[in-house]
């Protein structure tokens, strides 16, 4: 089994990142996603993450966002469906919203990456404080902005 | 009245899946009721409770997935039309699904232009 080199990695993310924020999180094809150098704590990044896990290959995502533009995050994903009943809204909480972006965006990865790595299982999405990336792999982190005219986040992906 | 059941343990897949769902009937002129499970242990439930026309299902689902929903309900209530939805559909599970009688799988994120055309063949 070969397992994907950074590059391989990086190239699916812009790819495949791009390609979910635009089927869920807006309805255009307005979104931009470029990568930056990564010079934060690891403490700091707080956010919706889900754990992807193989016999060969683990990874991890973790999409940081503004905590107050939660309104609008959940306004952007729904509106675009006429028979959406704004009244249940409030029964939907961001982690659920954003989870369910990045279990789409690692399901599309998984897909990129089935050859390969055939047998790697999305877990449940959950609230992360602080990125865990292990001691001897605190150079396999990648960092993307993406953003668009009505949201912007930051998305850290590491694996091992 | 026609009855669509949705399980999924994400509410937003819910509440998206049955934007669209009404949408299409209220345009039809006609009327749905659409039932929300969030397992499928409570979906098998529902399934021994009422009659459906269609069920949309996640597969990957804890404690009983979609493919053993359908799998149980087969066994239980005889066959309903089923249509999966995941994010991840592996060859593996298209060829699990189409072999135990899924009509449709669909890949998320769930679009009106990926339902309508489905619920256009049932109704």
């Amino acid at each position: 089994m070969a397992l994907p080199s950074t590059d391989r990695i990086k190239e699916i993310l812009l790819k495949e990142a791009k390609s979910a924020a635009e089927g869920f999180l807006t309805s255009g094809e307005n979104v931009n996603l470029s990568s930056f150098d990564f010079k934060r704590e690891f403490e700091e990044i707080v956010g919706p993450g889900i754990e992807v896990v193989g016999s060969e290959f683990n990874y991890s995502c973790v999409l940081e966002y503004d905590a107050e533009a939660n309104e609008n995050i959940l306004n952007l994903i729904f509106s675009r469906f006429p028979g959406f009943d704004e009244s249940e809204l409030p029964e939907i909480d961001i982690l659920d919203a954003l989870g369910e972006f990045l279990n789409i965006l690692c399901g599309k990865i998984n897909l990129c990456l089935e050859k390969d790595c055939p047998d790697l299982n999305i877990e449940v999405p959950y609230f992360v404080y602080g990125l865990e990336p292990k001691e001897d792999n605190k150079d396999k982190v990648l960092s993307f902005s993406l953003s668009s005219t009505e949201l912007a986040f930051n998305l850290y992906f590491y694996w091992s | 009245m026609t009855r669509i059941l949705i399980v999924d343990d994400s509410a937003t897949q819910r509440v998206i899946l049955k934007a669209i769902i009404l949408n299409y009937f209220k345009n039809g002129g006609s009327d749905c009721e659409v039932t929300e499970c969030s397992d499928g242990a409570q979906a098998m439930k529902a399934l021994e409770g009422s009659q459906y026309s269609l069920v949309f299902s996640d597969i990957n689902m804890e404690p009983v997935s979609g493919i053993d929903l359908l799998i149980k309900s087969k066994e239980k209530v005889g066959e309903i039309p089923f249509v999966f939805v995941s994010s991840h559909l592996t060859s593996t599970m298209q060829e699990k699904a189409v072999e135990l009688g899924a009509k449709h799988y669909v890949t998320k994120p769930l679009l009106q232009e990926k339902i309508e055309p489905i619920l256009k063949e049932f109704f």
